[in-house]
């Protein structure tokens, strides 16, 4: 018995040795395997997003494993698949644009971890995929889509504290304060879009009242199907000046 | 065989005579950049010794103006060099490689901030001599005292580019290179960034006043 | 103190702090000599290669035997595969604020370029893709159409290749990544078309 097993280890320890021979280099991870983690998920730009992948695995230092992992944790995180989608998209634009994914893959798992959180990140995506429009380094684009990140976790912790929830679906939202999801996550982006655009653009954190009354200008601007009106008046209620500023500065220290 | 570092460290004046490492590391001492960083390539760790010792002091200055703690700035020192000549293949010889190790400084401090979930760890102030003249001692003492303390409280996005600009010496363009933000936005976060520390430090004046 | 003052007192305090450490910095490069040893700096596919150093036997066995495995499934899927099926990119999802069945407004995009030859828009309704703007009549002055639902879209224009972030009919600006983009509400409490 014991020596039929070794026959047999032995055996496809050479099959391996004689394929790893013949074969070569295959030892690295191919197409075939990221086709294999992409349909963990489902996903309509598919074929797109393996495309792209195969434009880049012809590129030297192209990081296979690494964005590999980051499949196979999105595909493990609980989250709407059209998120997952967006954050596999803003790699592929990456790769059609022929940039190099390495300082990308760092923000993806961030966004990983927000889409675990619930974050709504769709619009954070938005901004990279304007980044990546304009040309701009994979550095920088890294580097403000980290800060919006922060932006989103602070705001709504913000809201936390200040009452104003994010009810559970189809929870019973009994509470006037607890908001269906889609507008409690709405007040969230709107607002951490427009402390990230006001710093970006060279805003002071510490000018709280400058901050507010943008903040405010820009809920106020929104039409109603974005953020219903009585919404904004209670979150303009809850918040100030202040309160912003930590926000503002949470995303810069 | 003596060696310029060799005579700068001891005071003394008679002759020193340098140990095996050393002496295998003085003759680096002349080697320029480029050369060193192809003998590190190639495997020769002491020609990287040389461009630590020719760099440390910088990232040092770096590491602690970031993260405003000496034990932590130790730390990323190290690691940055260590990184750094792991790295080595990365880096092409055409660009800078002063932004480039400091690139990774930057990036190792920023990762370690990150981690700590409440304000960096702010420790008592070292000790810092003055001048000669006791009265001027206490007066540059208090001042230097109060820009530390400004700094400390100063937020990461405003002290970064302050420490490239006034401790590292760089240009707004290697500055951004660094931090990953456009030149203008090194320029603002300077000219803000200051104001902050002005303000900052008056802010303390008033305080002591109280 | 003026702001001056500041850059000197600055740079002062900041050489004097490093100085006041330095000793905690003696020896660091023969530390690090010592550390890295006989080490070569990582070669760049250090993955695979990685993979073949397990620190067991067995474990090396068991890899080598996973890798070969990998290899015959490769050869495998390989030959089945066809080489020229076609990859069409498909249609982005439908991106921008969520709703559901709203009433969508064409907006108007012009763009007054005498000599372009290429003038498109990006955004966030295509997902910052290039929508082109035609001049049926070539009198310089390119347009697009765009139903766009209510909300709050940021836009810009690019015209040969160049981004052009300041569209005057926007009712905002906004600065990011250190380039202008555009923003225009549509429909809603704003002044939106």
């Amino acid at each position: 018995m014991r020596s039929c097993a070794k026959w047999r280890i032995g055996s496809i320890f050479l099959l391996a040795l004689v394929l790893i021979g013949t074969v070569g280099a295959t030892a690295q991870i191919t197409l075939a395997d990221f086709d294999r983690a992409l349909s963990a998920i489902p996903l309509g730009a598919h074929d797109r997003i393996l495309q792209a992948i195969d434009l880049g695995l012809a590129t030297p230092g192209f990081p296979a494993s690494g964005l590999l992992s980051l499949i196979e944790r999105l595909a493990a995180v609980p989250a709407a698949s059209e998120d997952k989608e967006l954050v596999l998209l803003l790699f592929t634009r990456a790769l059609e644009a022929r940039m190099s994914i390495d300082g990308l893959l760092p923000i993806g798992f961030d966004l990983a971890d927000a889409l675990e959180e619930g974050l709504p990140v769709e619009g954070v995506i938005l901004e990279a995929f304007k980044g990546i429009a304009q040309g701009s380094p994979v550095a920088v684009i890294e580097e403000g889509i980290r800060q919006r990140l922060i932006l989103l976790q602070e705001v709504r912790d913000l809201l936390f504290t200040r009452g104003i929830f994010r009810a559970t679906p189809g929870g019973s939202g009994s509470s006037p304060t607890a908001l269906p999801p889609a507008r409690f996550d709405q007040l969230v982006v709107q607002i951490a879009d427009a402390v990230s655009d006001y710093l970006e653009g060279g805003g002071s954190p510490f000018e709280g009242a400058a901050l507010y009354a943008l903040v405010a200008d820009r809920l106020r601007r929104l039409p109603a199907t974005v953020v219903l009106p009585e919404d904004v008046d209670l979150v303009l209620d809850r918040i100030g000046p202040a309160d912003l500023t930590q926000v503002a500065l949470a995303a810069m220290t | 065989m003596r060696g310029d570092r060799c005579q700068l460290e001891t005071a003394a004046p008679q002759s020193c005579i340098l140990g095996t490492e050393e002496a295998k590391r003085s003759v680096y001492h002349k080697q320029d950049e480029v050369s060193l960083l192809r003998a590190s390539l190639a495997g020769e760790t002491e020609a990287w010794g040389e461009i630590v010792s020719r760099y440390k002091d910088a990232v040092f200055g770096l590491c602690l103006g970031f993260l405003r703690n000496r034990a932590d700035a130790e730390d990323l020192t190290h690691d940055a060099f260590i990184r750094a000549y792991d790295n080595l293949r990365r880096y092409h010889l055409d660009k800078r490689f002063s932004t480039w190790i400091f690139t990774i400084a930057a990036n190792l401090c920023r990762n370690r901030l990150r981690y700590r979930k409440n304000h960096p760890v702010v420790e008592q102030p070292p000790h810092i001599s003055g001048g000669k003249d006791p009265a001027s001692i206490v007066a540059g003492q208090d001042r230097q005292k109060k820009v530390q303390e400004a700094l400390n409280e100063l937020p990461y996005a405003y002290r970064a580019p302050l420490i490239l600009r006034f401790y590292n010496d760089l240009s707004y363009r290697e500055i951004g290179e660094i931090l990953a933000i456009p030149e203008g936005t090194v320029k603002t976060r300077i000219h803000r960034g200051k104001a902050m520390l002005k303000g900052l430090m008056e802010k303390d004046v008033m305080q002591d006043e109280d | 103190m003026k702001t001056d003052d500041i850059e000197i007192v600055l740079r002062d305090t900041l050489r004097s702090e490093v100085a006041a450490s330095a000793h905690r910095l003696e020896g660091l490069e023969s530390q690090i000599v010592a550390e890295l040893g006989d080490r070569l700096p990582r070669p760049r596919f250090v993955d695979w290669a990685k993979s073949l150093l397990a620190p067991t036997r067995a474990g090396r066995i068991g890899q080598l035997a996973v890798v070969g495995a990998t290899a015959a499934v490769f050869l495998i899927v390989g030959t089945l595969v066809t080489p020229n099926r076609s990859l069409a990119p498909t249609l982005l999802p439908a991106l921008g604020p969520a709703q559901a069945a709203r009433s969508s407004h064409e907006v108007l995009f012009v763009v007054p370029a005498l000599d372009a030859e290429r003038v498109a828009v990006v955004g966030d309704f295509n997902a910052w893709e290039e929508t082109p703007l035609a001049d049926e009549n070539e009198d310089g002055i390119w347009t697009a159409s765009i139903p766009l639902s209510p909300g709050r879209y940021e836009y810009a224009f690019v015209i040969d290749g160049r981004w052009w972030g300041q569209d005057p009919s926007a009712d905002e600006y906004v600065r990011t990544f250190g380039q202008y983009s555009s923003v225009r509400y549509v429909g809603g409490g704003g002044d939106g078309v």
